[in-house]
């Protein structure tokens, strides 16, 4: 017997030096990422060494103190700007740097939460139509506005965020009604109500879409791929809003989130409230993917692949499934923007969400090909 | 005695139930006869009334019209009736709402089979990635056949009818093939992936989920080359043409060609169907209970569902993606019929044909002929809130 005690605090032991490795070399990864990213591009001044953006992305720094503080530093701004070529084009590195990061993040957080709580291997806020409402509010907000859209980020906003949610509600109170008097929410049905919900956006979307002009359509098309991501203040100060709305309470209860999977005795046996942390998951992973969407194109193939990854190296624990998944998603998001950064056809880059399907595809196949249980 | 009576008992119920399944039949003849009568009615008026709104063609083909400005002679009917040079005559207008009518009865036929297979009424074939490979058949045809920039060239009437007479079937209906070809490769695929998923087995579950993700694969992929397209030459052509599938459009020009070759995949489909669909009331007692009662239900699923996808894919290759037929024409009938499918499945079909030319005409007075789908879907959308109020009220 002491023997055997030994041999399992021996393997424990193991299996957590094998996880501090791997989250030492995913947390490197990422770090390295970062600012290879905040330095390399290959639109026009191409790479700027490191310490030039470290020295620019300081007096930024300094410079907000003194603005806050009302220091003598920010006296001679525009004197100090000056002296730095490459000011600007580093700052909004830095910013979309962040927006690629945290949503890396988000996605697949909000995957493998969806995947928890429907005890599916595919469900993701993706499939209940967060891609329909977005792409109908940049439609709409182009037909209002025209190609001064891109400039008004807050009402954008406003129609994005409005849309999905009334999509998301129809998906919920759809699969309500079909799945008869049984209150659970099975995924067949919910992927079905999804894809007619969606369906009925899409065909007004496509419509709104035959009635706008040659330019107009660029701008839709823009917009929709993400290859014009705003790095003003209003939209950072919204997305970071949005991504603290969301992925903080996650985080705050994801040492819970095991409970979700359970079934309700269980999870009443265990004194967990599931319900509450099922609805409270599902608001925020569609927040995290909306946002997502909205400021970096269409990624959310991401949130159906990568959570598969992670639990391929760390087991099914929600608690190293959701810190790996965001690792690994922040990672190949990063990667995949500094791919389809150096990709120009026709003299434009490349969309980061194509590259990003390409990439995942053949993860998402395989994962598709191996999977051990059925689906249902 | 007591014996006898009960066995005379018995046999007087019999002879009433029979009676009462003469009845039952001769009620469900008399459905059908009022609505080919309503259907038939329909058409005439249609043909008979409704006018074209587009500029200078404005009563042009209805008989109305005809009726008007000809002195009735045979020859001149003739001529009227079996085409009148380039525009043809009202046998134009008839194949139009032939194809109309089949198109109504197929998706119809398709919906009310896949609901009572997946016992679910939210299930099309549309669910499992068909509509996606027409549309990336399509985006391969425009970019392989279309040219880039419109250039208007005036044709006489004989160029065009020697140009036609030289053309083969292929070199007329290349865009249908090769949208044809797109949905069916992309339903193989994504049953591929389901049976590499199931092991062996075929889940539903896992064919819609990997047909999901296909649709969304494929749209941004063609997403993306429109981006390009649009982003080299903002007044390209083939934007408009690459989507043009999506909208439904009942606005080309239909020939006689067209509605048989249509005819000849999807008319004995639906009688394939129609065999079929009255063995399927078995599964509504759930799938255990079926295969006790000595039904393969493995096989008429599967040939439910590769019959139905062919028929979809044949109406998205002649006229387009048009939803929500097959969902709300079984909801109205379910409504008038009762759920018995020996009865439900041709009064669905006639229900689907009326249904689609009504909503045709509507599209035509309005003049929004080619974009079909937003009507349907639009009045789909209506007819599923109104069906999930009724459910919540009782």
């Amino acid at each position: 017997m002491i023997l055997d005690q030994q041999e399992i605090r021996q393997t424990l032991k193991k299996d957590q030096q094998k996880d501090r490795i791997l989250f030492g070399f995913l947390i490197t990864i990422v770090i390295l990422l970062f600012l290879l990213s905040l330095c390399f591009k290959t639109s026009s001044p191409g790479f700027i060494p490191p310490v030039e953006t470290f020295t620019n992305l300081t007096t930024a720094f300094r410079l907000f103190i003194s603005h806050l503080f009302h220091t003598s530093y920010s006296l001679n701004e525009t004197k100090i700007i000056q002296s730095l070529p490459n000011y600007y084009i580093s700052l909004t590195r830095f910013y979309r740097t962040i927006i690629f990061l945290l949503s890396g993040m988000a996605v697949p957080l909000a995957g493998a939460i969806f995947q928890t709580i429907y005890k599916n291997p595919m469900a993701s806020p993706n499939i209940i139509g967060a891609t329909a409402g977005v792409q109908l509010g940049n439609v709409i907000m182009i037909t209002i506005y025209g190609a001064a859209a891109l400039y008004m980020p807050l009402t954008r906003y406003g129609y994005c965020y409005g849309i999905t949610m009334v999509i998301v509600i129809g998906v919920f109170v759809l699969t309500r009604f079909t799945s008869g008097s049984s209150n659970r929410y099975s995924v067949l049905e919910m992927v079905m109500a999804g894809s007619v919900v969606s369906q009925v956006f899409q065909v007004i979307t496509t419509y709104l879409m035959y009635l706008l002009e040659d330019e107009d359509l660029l701008t839709y098309q823009q917009m929709n791929l993400g290859t014009n991501i705003r790095t003003d203040i209003t939209s950072m100060i919204i997305f970071l809003i949005a991504m603290a709305v969301s992925l903080i309470p996650t985080m705050l209860i994801h040492y819970r989130f095991n409970g979700a999977g359970l079934t309700r005795e269980e999870a009443l046996m265990q004194g967990i409230h599931d319900t509450r942390l099922k609805i409270m998951g599902q608001i925020c992973g569609v927040i995290m993917v909306t946002t997502a969407m909205i400021h970096c194109g269409d990624v959310g193939m991401l949130s159906m692949a990568i959570p598969h990854l992670a639990r391929y190296f760390v087991g099914a624990d929600f608690k190293k499934v959701s810190l790996c998944s965001m690792l690994m998603g922040a990672s190949l998001m990063l990667l995949c923007r500094m791919i389809s950064s150096m990709i120009y056809i026709n003299g434009s880059e490349l969309p980061v969400s194509f590259m990003m399907s390409l990439i995942v595809m053949p993860i998402f196949m395989v994962v598709l090909a191996r999977q051990r249980r059925g689906f249902e | 005695m007591d014996k006898n009576r009960i066995h005379l008992k018995e046999s007087h119920d019999d002879v009433t139930s029979l009676k009462e399944n003469e009845q039952k039949r001769h009620i469900q003849i008399n459905d059908m006869m009022i609505l080919t009568i309503i259907y038939i009615l329909l058409l005439i008026f249609s043909l008979l009334f409704l006018v074209e709104y587009s500029a200078g063609a404005r009563w042009q083909f209805s008989i109305a019209y005809i009726l008007r400005i000809v002195n009735l002679n045979f020859t001149n009917l003739y001529h009227l009736i079996f085409g009148m040079g380039a525009t043809g005559g009202i046998n134009y207008q008839l194949i139009r709402y032939a194809i109309v009518g089949l198109v109504g009865a197929t998706l119809a036929a398709c919906g009310v089979l896949m609901q009572g297979t997946f016992r679910n009424v939210l299930a099309s074939p549309s669910t499992m990635g068909v509509q996606a490979g027409g549309t990336l058949g399509n985006m391969i045809y425009v970019l392989l056949f279309y040219s880039s920039t419109s250039t208007v060239i005036s044709y006489s009437y004989d160029d065009i009818s020697t140009m036609f007479a030289s053309s083969t079937f292929l070199d007329r209906n290349i865009q249908q093939l090769i949208v044809l070809a797109g949905c069916l490769l992309s339903v193989l695929f994504v049953v591929g992936i389901a049976t590499i998923a199931g092991r062996g087995k075929l889940s539903t579950s896992a064919m819609i989920l990997s047909g999901m993700v296909l649709t969304s694969v494929i749209n941004s992929i063609c997403q993306l080359i429109q981006y390009y397209i649009i982003t080299a030459n903002p007044n390209d052509v083939r934007i408009s043409a690459m989507r043009s599938l999506s909208m439904g459009s009942l606005d080309r020009s239909y020939s006689l060609e067209h509605l048989i070759s249509m005819a000849i995949i999807l008319l004995p489909c639906i009688i394939i169907l129609a065999i079929v669909s009255e063995k399927m009331n078995v599964l509504a007692f759930g799938e255990e209970t079926a295969t006790t009662m000595g039904m393969n239900v493995g096989l008429y699923r599967n040939l439910i569902i590769g019959v139905s996808t062919l028929m979809s894919a044949v109406v998205i290759a002649y006229v387009g993606q048009i939803g929500f037929i097959g969902f709300m024409v079984p909801q109205i009938t379910r409504k008038l019929y009762g759920p018995n499918l020996k009865k439900l499945f041709p009064t669905t079909v006639l229900m689907g044909a009326i249904l689609l030319t009504v909503i045709y005409d509507v599209a035509r007075v309005l003049g929004m002929t080619s974009s079909m789908n937003l009507f349907t879907s639009v009045i789909g959308s209506i007819v599923m809130l109104y069906t999930l109020l009724r459910t919540r009220r009782s």
